[in-house]
């Protein structure tokens, strides 16, 4: 759901964003490929955001740390967005705190975490532990990771929302798995975010899953768009289709990322990334058109033969 | 169960080979000088185990017992940070050193004894290979010598020094029980390696098959034989 520059400013001076870290300021110079909404609350959020699982994880490794905060403040700069991570990912939760607390200006960051534990009672600790690495006092968005003992966390999840201590509810799957509870939680439960794998080749989702969101008003965050890089390796050497121009793509990375946001239910993708030249360019592949329904299909059936 | 079928080794991974590499170049670099210091100390053990003396054997088992608790360090505050599992595989080396000092105890078998020849040669190997070659081996994929995996230090070729010392001094089937901690860390290390697309697995899996050899030769060959 693209917006128009109109939408945009009124969306983003009446939004609930920035929950973690005061009213975002997404730049005046967005286009309108650039920011989506989250349906429930309105709240504008850049189409490209930032995984961390692996790249993030370097322990307290100084030259790692150093290359992963220049990842976060090049993201800063490029208009900011989604942060994505979980206490599943070993030592990123502290990664992303080290680079936040470089940051001049955090407000363009919206931050996802995600509670990974299948013992409910754990939860609140988890999350409070989470909070403390990031350096936040509130999230804007909390996530049932791989939907571990969802029902309990769920529960949690909606109170403390309600308590005015959480911006959005959402639920995480990937690689295609229990797309049926998935479907199930979606109908019965009032939340504002899925978290799915789609890609051009990862393309279960658009079957039930992505109609769904978009008719129940849930946003979509996309995971593994490149399949953890391999989608790319795949591609590497291999010259850009002639439609690539049409698009505005670049390169592979680019066709990938560009074909993910296309799908009119996606709110925001989030690529992982340990380089500065690589974030530039996924955030670059917002601006640009983008593929319509019809060079989808086409570009879906090019990359399968490929 | 279902949902379990579809992941693939790659699933569990949690860090990039990068960030692993580092890890022993970052400990070397805290240790200094040492690395140095357990680089001659390993080929001080491969002379004393070749001067065949009992109480030299009993030294060389006490130090690879200290060298289970150096990468039992390693991993409790350098791998266990990406990786949380480590945590007991640090325990795992801390109870490989407490074996290692209760083989030193008990006892060790005459090195000329014949039956165990090609226990013998498998253990010189791997000794000769996790002190003198391991910590090279990088070179050849590339890696620069400061990342240097170290028996004492790094848990593969501590491992690997272990096999070799109980494949010398405890042939039979009990060697093989002694050998139970460092033969797992070493299969899973391999498996952690080809997952993140390193060729030096495929060096750990050749160095297992080979204490594989040398160990059935001498427990399932019938004994005068070997
Ligand atoms: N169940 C869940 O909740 C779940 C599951 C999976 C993933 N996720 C989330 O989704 C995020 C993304 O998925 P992912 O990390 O699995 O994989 P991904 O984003 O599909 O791929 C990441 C890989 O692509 C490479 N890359 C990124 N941008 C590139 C570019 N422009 N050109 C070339 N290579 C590029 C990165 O390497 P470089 O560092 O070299 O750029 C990295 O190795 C995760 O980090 C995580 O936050 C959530």
């Amino acid at each position: 759901m693209p917006l128009s520059r109109r939408d945009l400013l009124c969306g983003v001076s009446a939004a609930t964003a920035g929950f973690a870290f005061g009213r975002p300021a997404w730049t005046a110079t967005a286009s309108p490929n650039d920011v989506r909404q989250i349906p429930s609350t309105q709240t504008p959020v850049p189409v490209i955001g930032l995984g961390s699982w692996i790249t993030f994880n370097v322990g307290d490794d100084p030259a790692l740390l150093e290359q992963c905060a220049d990842v976060i403040a090049a993201f800063a700069e490029e208009g900011g967005g989604m942060i994505d991570c979980s206490p599943m990912y070993g030592s990123s939760p502290d990664t992303i705190g080290y680079g936040l607390e470089r940051l001049e200006d955090p407000s363009t960051i919206f931050s996802a975490e995600k509670v990974w534990t299948s013992a409910p009672g754990e939860g609140p600790d988890q999350i409070a532990r989470s909070a403390e690495k990031w350096g936040v006092s509130n999230f804007d968005l909390l996530q049932v990771h791989n939907l571990r003992a969802w029902e309990a966390h769920l529960d949690h999840l909606f109170s403390m929302k309600d308590a005015g201590r959480l911006g959005h509810v959402g639920v995480t799957t990937s690689h295609g798995r229990r797309h049926e509870t998935l479907e199930r939680i979606m109908r019965a439960h009032p939340i504002d975010v899925v978290q799915l794998t789609y890609n051009a080749f990862d393309r279960e989702a658009e079957a039930r899953l992505l109609p769904l969101a978009q008719d129940r008003g849930i946003a979509v965050i996309v995971n593994r768009p490149y399949r953890r890089g391999a989608l790319i390796d795949r591609f590497r050497g291999a010259p850009l289709p002639g439609w690539a121009p049409e698009i505005g793509a670049d390169s592979w990375a680019q066709v990938l990322l560009k074909f993910a946001i296309s799908h009119p239910a996606v709110t925001t993708a989030i690529p992982a990334t340990r380089k500065v030249a690589h974030l530039r360019e996924n955030k670059a592949a917002a601006r640009g058109p983008l593929p319509n329904a019809a060079l989808r299909r086409r570009i879906a059936d090019d990359l399968s033969r490929l | 169960m279902g949902t379990w079928l579809t992941y693939a080794p790659g699933d569990f991974l949690m860090f990039g080979p990068e960030v692993y590499w580092r890890l022993f170049e970052l400990q070397n670099r805290a240790l200094w000088p040492l690395p140095a210091i357990v680089g001659l100390a390993g080929v001080a053990c491969l002379l004393l185990v070749a001067t065949r003396r009992p109480v030299a054997i009993r030294s060389v088992l006490m130090l690879a017992a200290l060298a289970c608790l150096g990468a039992a360090h390693f991993l409790a505050t350098r791998y266990a940070p990406i990786n949380a599992p480590m945590v007991y595989a640090a325990w795992g080396f801390g109870l490989q050193a407490l074996v290692m000092t209760i083989v030193a105890v008990i006892g060790s078998r005459n090195l000329s004894d014949r039956d165990g020849a090609a226990a013998t040669a498998t253990g010189w190997a791997l000794l000769g290979y996790a002190t003198i070659l391991h910590p090279f081996v990088g070179l050849a994929f590339g890696r620069p010598l400061a990342q240097a995996e170290l028996v004492g230090i790094a848990p593969d070729p501590t491992a690997l020094a272990c096999l070799g010392v109980l494949s010398l001094v405890w042939p039979g089937r009990w060697g093989i029980a002694w050998s139970a901690i460092p033969f797992l860390w070493c299969v899973f290390s391999a498996a952690t390696l080809r997952t993140l697309g390193e060729p030096q697995g495929w060096v750990l899996i050749a160095a297992l098959l080979l204490w594989f050899l040398g160990r059935s030769t001498f427990v399932f060959i019938p004994r005068g034989r070997a």
